[in-house]
């Protein structure tokens, strides 16, 4: 993405020159548009869960046994709509899904930020300290990393029991190295500059530039890591559900919805389609953003 | 490559291996509860929570289990599945090349399709067809495996009855399962391929090959393409995990004999030391693979040997 725009030829002419710096502005331009628009999509589909439930005429656990596995825009013998069908116990799959959503997202949403937290503090002062602690710390990247993440956290939560609040718990504790081993790199690379050991000449304590140099200039790559690290999360997360190791019914989840929907295969399709779909668009927003901006901030873009 | 480094790597391995044989031994423990409790359920008898608590020395001091853990994995014996009876390591050992054959079939569409699309997109980068590249890649990124696959049975399976929904057989019943899985592969190797060969292209190598009057096709594939597949396979490598990770939900939906479906059942079930053996096993092949891949590019490019 980057290095296209980076190759450095000096005997070009002046029109070239401009000729390319048009291209990247261009290009940089593209990929503003890119992380907005992932970013609108995710937007969207936030605000999509919060209205959609609360403007809907059913309840998310509402049965109704006369109307099961209705197809998708059938209408109950009240006059209303089922825009996405009816599961197996006649549940609204429409208020379902979006009930989803909320879980599957906040879970993603908190889990990240908890990881984002832990992965800070230890990459920062594993990175500007350096020495023992940095092997020390680094080791335990090492260690987490050498699991497969969804082994680990479906053995995690099989112990520790499934619910809401440890799902969360596992997702944070197995999501952290990824974001100790950006800010680190961070680190090692600005605690060389002139303005970091400017601050250090005057006398400015570790903690403090660590936090108000350090952790502020690392702040884009961290974001773009996270906005990543949401769209895995939202899909080890339905996994796990979809294994019933996640939020249990009857709340929904995508995942346990579409474990639902598994019974239905042939018959119902609709049932574990939709909030299969929701889910790729969900971590897809999320991973457009991250794109967008990851391009936007990578140094190599900026060279010149 | 100097000998220092790769003795130092594999002392650094060797060291992940033993935190990793404490963490997994430590698992169950950091539980609240009897471990022996924890195995059987809350509806067990008593007597067989005894039985079983006995047997698995959970009663004697941590420091000695773990002694004990450590010296029967050294003599290769992984302890015995609670429901099955018999040695974990015989029921991966069993079940491995089902896995095998299923990774190895994702991987091979993985890279079929990312490279040579991965090529053209760095060839044309910029361009329209880079884009419809990146977007694929993106959303097979997005997709996850489990429920790419419940989608084709329901479609291609049961709608159209083209191919089998389940199990392990010939070649039929190989090629939903891998074509659920193989997304996610292919849009890293993908956005890899395509990075790589952009960086490559500009070396002076390949200028000097487009200098000299080579045709293109010819500069692309038997100079960039070349140069640019060792960072291809090494990123591959370090998925190894990622895929590992599909593959489990992937052969719990296709009812697929495999390694994942093993660890599935017996988490269900309870059968901690079969977990046990099939995470233990996981991390090691990881360890192993990264510490080859590592010892590659060190013997490759030896500029990283001295960072």
């Amino acid at each position: 993405m980057m290095a296209a725009m980076a190759d450095s030829t000096d005997d070009s002419t002046e029109d070239e020159r401009r000729d390319r710096w048009s291209h990247r502005r261009q290009f940089l331009l593209d990929q503003g548009m890119l992380a907005v628009f992932g970013g609108t999509v995710l937007l969207v589909i936030v605000l999509a869960a919060f209205l959609i439930p609360m403007l809907s005429p059913f309840e998310s656990n509402g049965q109704n046994l006369t109307g099961r596995l209705q197809g998708p825009g059938w209408t109950n013998a009240d006059g209303q709509r089922h825009w996405l069908g009816t599961d197996g116990l006649g549940r609204d799959v429409l208020i379902r899904v979006f009930i989803g959503a909320r879980f599957s997202l906040f879970i993603s949403f908190v889990a990240v930020f908890g990881s984002l937290m832990i992965g800070t503090v230890i990459g920062l002062v594993a990175g500007y300290r350096g020495g023992l602690v940095d092997d020390a710390l680094m080791r335990l990247v090492d260690l987490q990393l050498a699991f497969p993440l969804v082994l680990l956290a479906l053995a995690l939560v099989a112990l520790i029991g499934p619910s809401l609040w440890n799902v969360i718990l596992v997702f944070t504790l197995t999501g952290w190295p990824v974001f100790a081993r950006t800010i680190r790199a961070n680190a090692l690379m600005l605690k060389k500059r002139d303005f970091v050991e400017a601050a250090r000449g005057l006398g400015a304590s570790s903690v403090r530039i660590m936090c108000r140099h350090i952790l502020p200039n690392s702040l884009g790559p961290l974001t773009v890591v996270a906005t990543f690290e949401v769209a895995k999360v939202l899909i080890f997360e339905s996994s796990l559900s979809f294994l019933g190791l996640g939020v249990q019914a009857p709340t929904p989840t995508w995942g346990n919805m579409m474990a639902d929907g598994r019974s239905f295969l042939n018959t119902a399709w609709w049932v574990m389609f939709f909030p299969g779909i929701l889910l790729v668009l969900t971590a897809a927003a999320s991973n457009w953003s991250g794109d967008g901006m990851n391009s936007m901030i990578d140094p190599r873009l900026r060279r010149r | 490559m100097s000998a220092r480094y790769v003795i130092r790597r594999l002392l650094q391995a060797l060291l992940i291996l033993f935190l990793v044989s404490i963490t997994v031994f430590l698992l169950i423990h950091i539980v609240p509860g009897d471990p022996a409790r924890i195995m059987l359920g809350d509806r067990a008898r008593e007597l067989d929570v005894e039985i079983l608590r006995e047997q698995l020395g959970f009663n004697r001091p941590l420091v000695v289990q773990y002694a004990g853990f450590v010296g029967d994995l050294a003599h290769g014996d992984f302890g015995d599945s609670i429901r099955a009876q018999r040695p974990t390591m015989e029921l991966v050992w069993l079940a491995a090349p089902a896995s095998l054959q299923l990774t190895g079939a994702a991987l091979l569409l993985a890279f079929g399709i990312g490279i040579p699309l991965g090529v053209l997109a760095a060839v044309k980068r910029g361009g329209v067809f880079d884009r419809i590249a990146l977007s694929f890649a993106l959303i097979g990124q997005s997709i996850p495996a489990f429920w790419l696959g419940l989608v084709l049975i329901s479609f291609v399976s049961l709608r159209l009855g083209l191919l089998p929904t389940s199990g392990i057989g010939g070649l039929d019943h190989l090629i939903l399962p891998a074509i659920s899985l193989a997304p996610t592969a292919m849009g890293m190797v993908l956005r890899v391929t395509r990075i790589s060969m952009i960086e490559v292209m500009n070396e002076d190598y390949v200028r000097t090959a487009t200098a000299k009057g080579l045709r293109p096709s010819i500069v692309v594939m038997k100079h960039a393409l070349k140069n640019a597949s060792i960072p291809v396979i090494t990123i591959m490598g370090l998925q190894v995990g990622a895929l590992l990770g599909g593959a489990i939900i992937t052969e719990t939906v296709f009812a697929w004999p495999g390694v994942g479906r093993l660890a599935v059942d017996a988490l269900i079930q309870r059968d901690w030391p079969v977990v046990r053996t099939v995470i233990l096993l996981a991390a090691f092949v990881l360890v192993v693979i990264n510490v080859l891949i590592d010892i590659l590019y060190a013997s490759i490019d030896k500029r990283v040997q001295f960072e």
